[in-house]
């Protein structure tokens, strides 16, 4: 068992790895310096961007500066965002809890959601009301996160006012709520974004758990309980859903990259301040460390879900350790 | 399956036959009046946006845009994985262990960032840069696929046979193992639409895909989503043209799979 | 006052929420808050380095300087001038020095008299090439020096008797405390942490700043002067302009500028909402880049006046304000406002004329292609046009403009940037054409910072970098001329020689419409500058939320 945790991290630390040197090469080989965009002095005389130059190491030759970065990497230090006069570390220190918190929410009232709609679904199977929610599962599906986002935006928050129109909290009052006070008004402000990668996370997850369950119907076991006279759906509930639970947690694993995505839109659009915004924000503003920081957070976050999930279903079910 | 095939032919026929079908220019501006955010009428049956431009002849336009950039570049995908598959599958050792290696960093990425840091470095595209990205960034799914069923037929007999024979591997592997992935690819790729499609759209309404005035039904929306309760005919028409087609395609996908491969192995 | 009955049971839970909370519960005493959206982060608040509009906006709350423009927005000599941190000046008898006299109660935030010492030293940052202040140019031009008598005197000396001296060493010129950052390298002060966390001498004190999120100023307590009557005042930052729009119709924010013409139409049909028109200070143009980004090779296209009077004259520019302005914008005449002093509208304009612009584009030897793109030597009529996203009539405009330049021939690509970004893009110099505004000030000497040949070079604002000895020298004789009718007739033929030569297409002057929630009393609003108005407002009593009540947050 050990064996197998210290050969997955390692893994997970390779591509890691790869990964921040495909994105430093990409960066790097851009047309342009990537520190000339980031001058504010518009008096920007060539002796001082070569002085600029020099002091942030980009004079260097590249291998030298990667190495240089990744010992700042190690050491916590990102860099400096241009287009936000501050640190990178600090931008990320803000921007990624909040995306955490989002795509946590949203991962939980999904996953919830999909299972419970994937086990009524496997236990109507066959009935016109399953067959309908499966279209309605798979049409919402079809729909892009950014037009759910928007038609979430449209109506309850800016015509039937129902929940705040964007932001992460109140800005006026937020600081003087107590502590349940904050948590409710970070909540309200939190359903329409969470809400709108829940429902498209409910959709796929209740899909490939239907599919799981159902394959799980026929077993022995399930035969056995209900040739006790448990009544038929608390067999299906109790026996199946346990051994259907395993595919689960690699399909939750599989949907973080999809999720992340979905979160770039959906904070874009309802002006939640995450890693998602601030990638959109850092491209358009031509922000080279701060664009490397958000693809480094986007696939560790990727690469250690992932990791994470292989590692629940091993100790789950010993039979599932893949190879690499 | 039916419908969804007659719902994606008939996007497909009007998508070709733009010039033909669309009632007005899709970039047309009046010179000396305006007609700025008209609700759907007969004169104009899907309104017009905030530049006074028909939303019906922007929408079919947006067709041919937004479906054309997503084939090419699916195909653009499936071949370079197909390509990078079959060398990974057959040199294996190093070159094998590499190509895996890339292949799982680039899936760790979710593949909206990774497109944002490529428009980040190169600036707005073109169509065909687009394209390009977007098939670039693809093909990762299906190589992992390829070099699977490669590994695997790389021992069967008949394989063995030809080589014995003397004749080349690549045409070992094109006369003889491609025909067996065909199936599996065509599955592939169909899904691999179902996501590009939004994808593409997705990314013109940031504004980091098409360009205007070449109307895509991303930005066709994007232009709109300020006000999407007062000017909704502007949203809703060309998102019900992606809903639509996407759906057909993931329906097309879905029972392309149940029949060609029911074991799921082509869940690239 | 209204409620949506949501609203109103979201309000009771609020309230109940406050009380729990131990704070208090509307009951009409504090000043409230008031809540103001806005699309740019102000970056820094170090005042030398500000050089977007909001962050002007929040630093000329929190710094006070030696005195601002009155209501009557006078700009020549002193009378229209009311005093702030100068309590009063006297003029020598050339009227070449002028002393003031700094009110003893005036007080840094962080407990220090301000001294003038204090002045001195500000003018030495404001006018350090390394620190690139945006009015340092104006204010060397202008103020040879400044000396220091006893710590609450100081003299100002003029280089020469211009009429707008005091207007432009009052208004580019911001006194910072010389005790906090005399030890600062110059060329880290942008950077610093001062830059984040100012220590100023206003009516307002920063009393938090989420970057991207939102901005608090509450009340300076060690401020001389009359305390504001508003407890907080907030700005929230959203990048896109429809957001902003929204929050303001959904009441979450008080106070929106620049609202497009229809959406002033929807908030004036809310009772709860009103909509203000001021005197429009701003205009805005299609500005070209005369060089090749940043170097100094002429730009292939806009390096030629005949290419750049020929696109002028193919945009039919009446026609693009009635679309995006229905009958309440105004045609730009040049690089000024009607609402100057200096104004005229009978300089001659380059008219639309497609026929004329299309035989002045066939002499410089661009000819129409099979697509309807004109080439010359196997290159295309092309540029990309930046335009940012947080200004619908921006982005209204660069579309319309686009269709109307491809019909003459111009293939116009448009790149879509996020406001801040554009404004750095302008800054490096690294655009083709961008459409760009300025907010004119009343003293119409400001086209010295914007337009001339030393604004091109000496970290001005003229990033097209235009250059004609002819209008620089019309401008400095405005500025230096005397009496006013001589002033006038200076700027009109400065006007004429920069309208004929076309580096920028001038587009509109947009009507200024800003929207406020009726709770609100806002008093009159300075055209040139609404917020320095808003130590004055106030909240109605009968009008308050629940966001009125909540106590500042201590720092």
């Amino acid at each position: 068992m050990r064996r197998f945790l210290l050969a997955r991290g390692a893994q997970a630390l390779a591509v890691i790895a790869l990964v921040a040197t495909l994105a430093f090469t990409l960066v790097h080989l851009a047309p342009g310096d990537p520190f000339a965009a980031s001058l504010d002095d518009p008096t920007n005389t060539a002796a001082l961007h070569a002085q600029q130059m020099h002091r942030w190491g980009y004079d260097q030759p590249l291998p030298v500066q990667y190495l240089k970065w990744l010992g700042n990497l190690a050491r916590g230090e990102f860099g400096w965002s241009h287009s936000r006069n501050r640190r990178v570390a600090d931008v990320l220190l803000e921007t990624v809890p909040r995306t955490f918190l989002l795509m946590g929410a949203a991962l939980v009232a999904g996953v919830l959601a999909g299972l419970a709609l994937g086990t009524w679904q496997a236990a109507r199977r066959g009935t016109p009301a399953e067959r309908a929610s499966g279209t309605l599962a798979t049409a919402v599906l079809s729909v892009p996160e950014f037009l759910v986002a928007l038609a979430a935006l449209a109506l309850p928050a800016a015509r039937w006012h129902l929940f705040p129109v964007s932001g992460i909290a109140d800005p006026a009052m937020h600081d003087s709520m107590s502590a349940i006070g904050r948590a409710w008004d970070v909540t309200r402000h939190l359903v329409l974004p969470a809400g709108t990668l829940a429902l498209l996370t409910a959709a796929g997850v209740s899909r490939y758990h239907r599919s799981a369950m159902l394959a799980m119907l026929p077993e022995e076991f399930v035969r056995t309980a209900r040739a006790k006279g448990a009544g038929e759906y608390t067999a299906v509930v109790r026996h199946a859903l346990r051994n259907a639970l395993g595919p689960l947690i690699t399909i939750v694993g599989l949907l973080l990259p999809t999720l992340f995505g979905g979160a770039v839109f959906v904070e874009t659009i309802f002006s939640w301040p995450g890693v998602g915004r601030m990638m959109v924000e850092a491209v358009g503003g031509n922000d080279y460390p701060l664009v490397l920081a958000g693809v480094l957070v986007g696939s560790v976050l990727v690469v250690l879900g992932s990791a994470l999930a292989d590692v629940l279903s091993a100790l789950a079910d010993p039979r599932l350790r893949i190879e690499a | 399956m039916k419908f969804a095939a007659a719902v994606l032919v008939l996007f497909v026929v009007v998508a070709v036959a733009a010039p033909a079908i669309a009632p007005h220019d899709p970039r047309a501006t009046p010179q000396s009046e305006t007609q700025k955010n008209l609700p759907p009428s007969g004169a104009h049956p899907f309104g017009t946006d905030q530049y006074s431009r028909d939303v019906l002849s922007r929408v079919i336009y947006g067709a041919r845009v937004s479906l054309g950039v997503a084939v090419v570049a699916v195909m653009l995908a499936l071949t370079l994985g197909a390509a990078i598959g079959a060398v990974a599958g057959y040199a294996g050792g190093w070159t094998d262990i590499i190509c895996m290696r890339v292949v799982d960093a680039m899936l760790s990425v979710p593949r909206v960032l990774l497109l944002l840091v490529l428009v980040a470095s190169t600036g707005p595209l073109t169509v065909g840069g687009i394209i390009v990205l977007l098939g670039c960034t693809g093909w990762p799914g299906t190589s992992r696929l390829v070099r699977g069923e490669v590994r695997l037929l790389k021992e069967r007999d008949y394989v063995l046979a030809s080589r014995a024979t003397g004749t080349p591997e690549w045409r070992v592997f094109v006369l003889h193992v491609l025909p067996g992935l065909v199936p599996q690819l065509l599955v592939t790729g169909t899904l691999a639409l179902a996501t590009v499609i939004p994808l593409e759209a997705g990314l013109s309404f940031l504004g980091l895909g098409v360009q205007p005035p070449t109307a895509s039904w991303g930005n066709i929306i994007s232009d709109a989503a300020g006000r999407p309760g007062d000017t909704w005919w502007v949203v809703l028409f060309p998102g019900l043209a992606i809903v639509c087609t996407v759906l057909a395609v993931n329906t097309i996908g879905e029972r392309l799979r149940e029949r060609i491969d029911p074991r799921g192995r082509s869940r690239a | 006052m209204r409620f949506h009955s949501v609203r109103r049971g979201a309000c009771v839970m609020l309230g109940a929420a406050a009380l729990l909370a131990g704070c208090g519960g509307g009951d009409g005493s504090g000043g409230g808050t008031v809540i103001i959206g806005t699309g740019q982060d102000p970056k820094t608040l170090f005042p030398p380095a500000s050089d977007n509009i909001q962050a002007r906006v929040v630093t000329e709350l929190i710094f006070e300087r030696l005195a601002d423009r009155g209501g009557s927005l006078n700009t020549l000599g002193d009378a229209g001038f009311v005093p702030r941190l100068a309590q009063r000046w006297d003029w020598s008898a050339d009227s070449l020095r002028v002393t003031f006299h700094i009110d003893p109660r005036a007080r840094w935030q962080d407990g220090r008299a301000v001294s003038a010492e204090d002045v001195r030293f500000g003018f030495a940052v404001f006018t350090d090439t390394i620190v690139g202040a945006r009015t340092g140019a104006d204010l060397r031009a202008v103020v040879d020096s400044i000396s220091v008598g006893d710590s609450l005197t100081c003299t100002v000396w003029f280089r020469q008797r211009s009429p707008e001296r005091f207007d432009v060493l009052v208004t580019s010129l911001t006194p910072l405390p010389a005790h906090l950052l005399r030890a600062v390298r110059r060329d880290s002060l942008a950077l610093s942490g001062f830059a984040r966390n100012p220590v100023g001498n206003g009516p307002f004190k920063l009393v938090n700043w989420e970057q991207q999120v939102r901005l608090e100023l509450a009340p300076s307590p060690s401020y001389a002067g009359a305390r504001p009557a508003l407890d907080r005042v907030i700005w929230t930052f959203a990048p896109d302009a429809s957001t902003l729009v929204k929050q303001f119709m959904a009441g979450e924010s008080d106070f929106l500028e620049n609202l497009s013409v229809d959406d002033a139409a929807a908030a004036a049909r809310q009772p709860n909402l009103r909509v203000i028109r001021l005197g429009s200070f701003g205009y805005n143009f299609l500005q070209f880049n005369l060089r090749d980004g940043a170097s100094d090779r002429p730009h292939p296209l806009f390096g030629s006046r005949t290419l750049r009077r020929a696109l002028t004259m193919a945009l039919d520019r009446q026609l693009l304000v009635r679309s995006v302005f229905d009958s309440l914008g105004r045609v730009g005449l040049g690089p000024f406002v009607r609402a100057q002093w200096s104004a005229d509208t009978t300089i001659a304009q380059i008219a639309f004329d497609r026929q004329q612009a299309a035989r002045l584009l066939d002499s410089l030897g661009w000819h129409t292609g099979a697509d309807g793109i004109r080439t010359r030597d196997g290159q295309p009529l092309a540029f990309t046009l930046i335009v940012p996203t947080s200004s619908n009539p921006r982005q209204s405009f660069a579309v319309l403009i686009q269709e109307q330049l491809r019909i003459a021939g111009v293939k116009v690509d448009i790149e879509r940037l996020d406001g801040n970004t554009l404004v750095d893009r302008i800054q490096k110099h690294a655009f083709e054409a961008a459409m760009g505004g300025l907010a004119a000030t009343p003293a119409p000497s400001g086209v010295k910072q914007t337009w001339t040949g030393a604004a091109a070079r000496d970290g001005g604002l003229n990033y097209g970098r235009y250059e004609n000895a002819a209008f620089d020298a019309q401008v400095d004789s405005a500025i230096s001329a005397a009496a006013q009718a001589s002033a006038k007739s200076h700027y009109r033929a400065a006007y004429q020689i920069i309208v004929d030569d076309a580096p920028a297409i001038w587009l509109y002057e947009p009507p200024t419409l800003d929207g406020a929630s009726a709770r609100l009393q806002l008093g009159t609003l300075r055209p040139d500058a609404w917020w320095m108005g808003i130590p004055s407002w106030s909240i109605a009593p009968g009008k308050r939320l629940p966001r009125d009540a909540a106590p500042a947050k201590t720092p």
